[in-house]
Formats: C-alpha cells, sequence, structure tokens
C-alpha cells in the first residue's frame, strides 16, 4: 500500500520550510510528499496510507470533512506545535516542535512510517480449516447462503469468514478466489472444468 | 502543483504519467519551450480545465471539486470519451500483449493460463461497463445539458437513465478490485518459470492502469454524476 506524507499549514514558511527538509533527507519521499495550505484541497484515499503533519486545528477541519475515522488505521497525526502540548481529541503518533533539528524530525517521521508495515506473523496469509473449507465452497460457485446450509452455520458467520479470507489472502472477486483455489490445489481441476469455475 | 505559466516541457520532465493526459487533449510532443498557456491557446483548449485535469493526475490527493464543478458537463464528457478511447485503443490492447508474451515466455506452465481467463473475465467487466457509459450515460448527460441550455432536446432514442451514484461507484470498485486481484496473484501466488522482465513489465502497466483508472472514476462519480443529478433536479423538479 502506497504511504504519502502531506504536510498541511496555513504558513508558507513553515510547510515549504518542513517539506525542503525533509526533501533533503535520506528518506526519499519523492513524490509520495506533499505541501498544502487549505485541508479543502485534499481528497483522502481509502487504500492508501496517510502520515498528516498538521496542527490540531488543522487536523480537526481535515477530519470533519474526509471522515477519517472510517479508518484511522490508515492515518498518522503528527503533530506540528510550538509549545508543549499533550492530550487533545485525537491521538497522535509524534509531535513536532519548531525548535526541532533535521534529525530529530527525520527520526519521528521515519518511526512513523515504519509504523504501517504490518509484522509477519503466521497466522497472516494462512487460511483456517473452516476458512479453506468455505473457500473450497465459493471457489465451485456457491453462494453465501447455499455455504451457511451446507455446513449448518448462519449466512452472517459465513460472511464473517468470507471477509477474513479476503483480508488473507489480497484478494477479493469470486473468480479470483477461484484462480488462488486452483493454484493451491484446494479444488481439483481434474474433475471440473476450469472454463464452468472462471 | 503546476500552473499555466510554466512550460509544459518542464512538466513532462517531472511527471512523466502525465504523457497520456496530454495526448488525450489532442497535445503532441514537439512543443518547444512554449507554456501550458500558449499550447492550449493554440490548440484551443480550455486552459484551466487542460491544468486541472493534469494537477488531478499528477496528485492523487489533489481534487477540486468545486472548481470542476464549475466546468461545463461537456467539457467534462468529452475528456472522459476520450479517456475511454484510450483504454479501448491503448491499454487493453496492450496488457494483452504483455500478458501473451508473459505466457509465451514459459511453455507447458499450465497455471499462467489461469491468469488469462481472470484477465479475460476482468476484461469482459470493464468492457461492458465503458461501452455502457459510451452508448446511454454519455448521450444522456450531454442531452440533458442541451435541454437545460437551450431547451431544445436533440432526437435521442436510446438514452437509459442514469445509473444511480451508488450503483455508479459500485462498479467502478468492482473493476478496481478485480485489477488488484490480479496484481496480487501475480505479486503473492503465482509461481511459475516465466520470463521475470516480461512479468515486471506487465506489472508496471496494470500499476499504471490502475491508477488512471482510479482517476477516471474520481471524476466521474464525483463530478460528472453530482453535475447530471444537479441539472435533473432543476429541470424536473418533483
Amino acid at each position: 500500500m502506497n504511504t504519502r506524507v502531506l504536510i498541511i499549514h496555513q504558513s508558507a514558511i513553515i510547510a515549504e520550510g518542513l517539506q525542503k527538509l525533509l526533501q533533503n533527507s535520506p528518506l526519499q519521499l519523492h513524490d509520495h510528499l506533499r505541501i498544502y495550505m487549505d485541508p479543502a484541497e485534499i481528497t483522502l484515499h481509502p487504500a492508501t496510507n496517510y502520515i498528516l503533519i498538521t496542527t490540531d486545528l488543522l487536523f480537526q477541519k481535515l477530519y470533519n470533512t474526509q471522515l477519517i475515522h472510517l479508518n484511522m488505521a490508515n492515518y498518522r497525526f503528527i503533530r506540528l506545535t510550538s509549545e508543549d502540548q499533550t492530550g487533545g481529541k485525537f491521538p497522535v503518533s509524534e509531535s513536532i516542535h519548531l525548535d526541532e533539528t533535521q534529525n530529530q524530525i527525520v527520526d519521528k517521521i521515519r518511526y512513523t512510517l515504519n509504523s504501517f508495515l504490518p509484522e509477519k506473523t503466521s497466522v497472516l496469509g494462512t487460511l483456517t480449516e473452516r476458512e479453506t473449507e468455505i473457500l473450497k465452497l465459493v471457489a465451485l460457485g456457491n453462494a453465501s447462503k447455499e455455504i451457511a446450509d451446507r455446513l449448518n452455520i448462519s449466512t452472517h458467520t459465513v460472511i464473517t469468514h468470507r471477509k477474513n479470507i479476503t483480508e488473507k489472502l489480497g484478494i477479493k472477486s469470486i473468480s479470483g478466489l477461484t484462480v488462488y483455489a486452483i493454484l493451491n490445489k484446494i479444488i481439483d481441476t481434474n474433475e471440473l472444468s476450469i472454463d464452468d469455475l472462471i | 502543483m503546476y500552473k499555466l505559466s510554466q512550460k509544459l516541457a518542464d512538466i513532462i520532465h517531472h511527471d512523466h504519467q502525465l504523457l497520456p493526459v496530454i495526448n488525450r487533449f489532442g497535445v503532441r510532443l514537439g512543443f518547444g519551450d512554449q507554456s501550458v498557456e500558449e499550447i492550449c491557446a493554440a490548440h484551443t483548449i480550455n486552459a484551466e480545465f487542460f491544468i486541472e485535469i493534469m494537477n488531478t493526475y499528477h496528485d492523487p490527493d489533489y481534487f477540486p471539486r468545486e472548481r470542476f464543478l464549475d466546468f461545463p458537463l461537456p467539457l467534462i464528457v468529452d475528456y472522459l470519451k476520450k479517456t475511454h478511447h484510450y483504454y479501448y485503443t491503448w491499454y487493453i490492447p496492450e496488457i494483452e500483449k504483455q500478458l501473451n508474451e508473459l505466457i509465451a515466455s514459459a511453455p507447458g506452465e499450465s497455471n499462467l493460463s489461469l491468469l488469462t481467463k481472470f484477465y479475460l473475465k476482468f476484461k469482459q467487466e470493464l468492457h461492458e461497463h465503458l461501452q455502457y457509459e459510451d452508448k446511454y450515460t454519455f448521450p444522456y448527460a450531454l442531452n440533458l445539458h442541451n435541454l437545460f441550455v437551450n431547451g431544445s432536446q436533440e432526437k435521442s432514442s436510446e438514452s437509459a437513465p442514469v445509473k444511480s451514484i451508488a450503483d455508479y461507484e459500485e462498479e467502478h470498485s468492482d473493476v478496481d478490485s478485480k485489477l488488484l486481484d490480479l496484481k496480487n496473484i501475480i505479486i503473492k501466488y503465482l509461481q511459475a518459470g516465466y520470463d521475470d522482465n516480461k512479468c515486471n513489465t506487465l506489472l508496471t502497466t496494470l500499476f499504471n492502469f490502475e491508477d488512471d483508472l482510479r482517476d477516471h472514476a474520481r471524476i466521474e462519480d464525483k463530478i460528472m454524476v453530482p453535475k447530471v443529478v444537479q441539472i435533473e433536479k432543476l429541470l424536473f423538479p418533483s
């Protein structure tokens, strides 16, 4: 997933100064770094991670227009402040003070960037037995209701399983899941024609 | 953010992904040191619209909705149509060509034929969506605009009503997620003895196509559809 660093501040000196400072750092942000004077010019995308370097007030303004709360996991708020400030309405990843050195600031951004990377755990990407069973039925063309009836569970439970399968595999469409199932020999293509499945 | 006074050559050096965008406006290379404003004047292009399209394409987070809503509907529809044309004549055949080359690089790998099948499914869905818009949505939008501006309606036989915004966004996200699936299947799950460079070429094209589609869908969902709904409300207050 892409990560973008947005500096949002009404003062050109601060916004452009901070931009320069980060551009001249080893962070290699290139095109992923942008500055804005006004939060109204920004459209945030659901499939992108954002580090928002801004003040409480402008973050609030952005939050009001963009429904950030729908998925806070994609956002990191780095607070720009001139005083010691704690608390506030929004969770703050880091604070940057006006008198900090380039190294201090760069370290904070680097740390925040890394906080987006998912850690490799054995659970991620591996389906449980039940999920594999459901994936097989999905790939064979069954609707959630049919799967629920077959396995004697509620449709709601099937939908939850399907959501988890999609999240683990990174595949959403039924034909995509079918391709995965064939590649991993979850369904046997000797008995079935691939053309009927995908 | 790019400005009208900047040289187009400098802008292209800065972001070469904009090349197909300038082509859609009929601008071709070899423009020397002319500024965006000069080039637009020479081609009778609405310069403000041109630069806003360039900027939103360049920066996925920049989307001046209010400004776009001020542009006339025919201008927006014309750009969307040209984008469709570009998909039909370039992107879709190109992806297919690269996919075929990838498959040819690994004879006997039956798993790769799965990719082709999945791709054809995606292509069919995309085609249906684009064709529906070309056949119904765009003519309907233009017709509505003419009716509103001139009070006259050109004879049009087959204008079906525009789909609801929710339907629209859903179709866009279906196409989007299939493309993402295709990328993930290649990146994460497909292990085959194919040519790495051919695979990288295909993936790069898919990434670029995804960005282009996203920008395109955003203009349709957030600009064209709201404008159509707005005119509908003015013309047919219920």
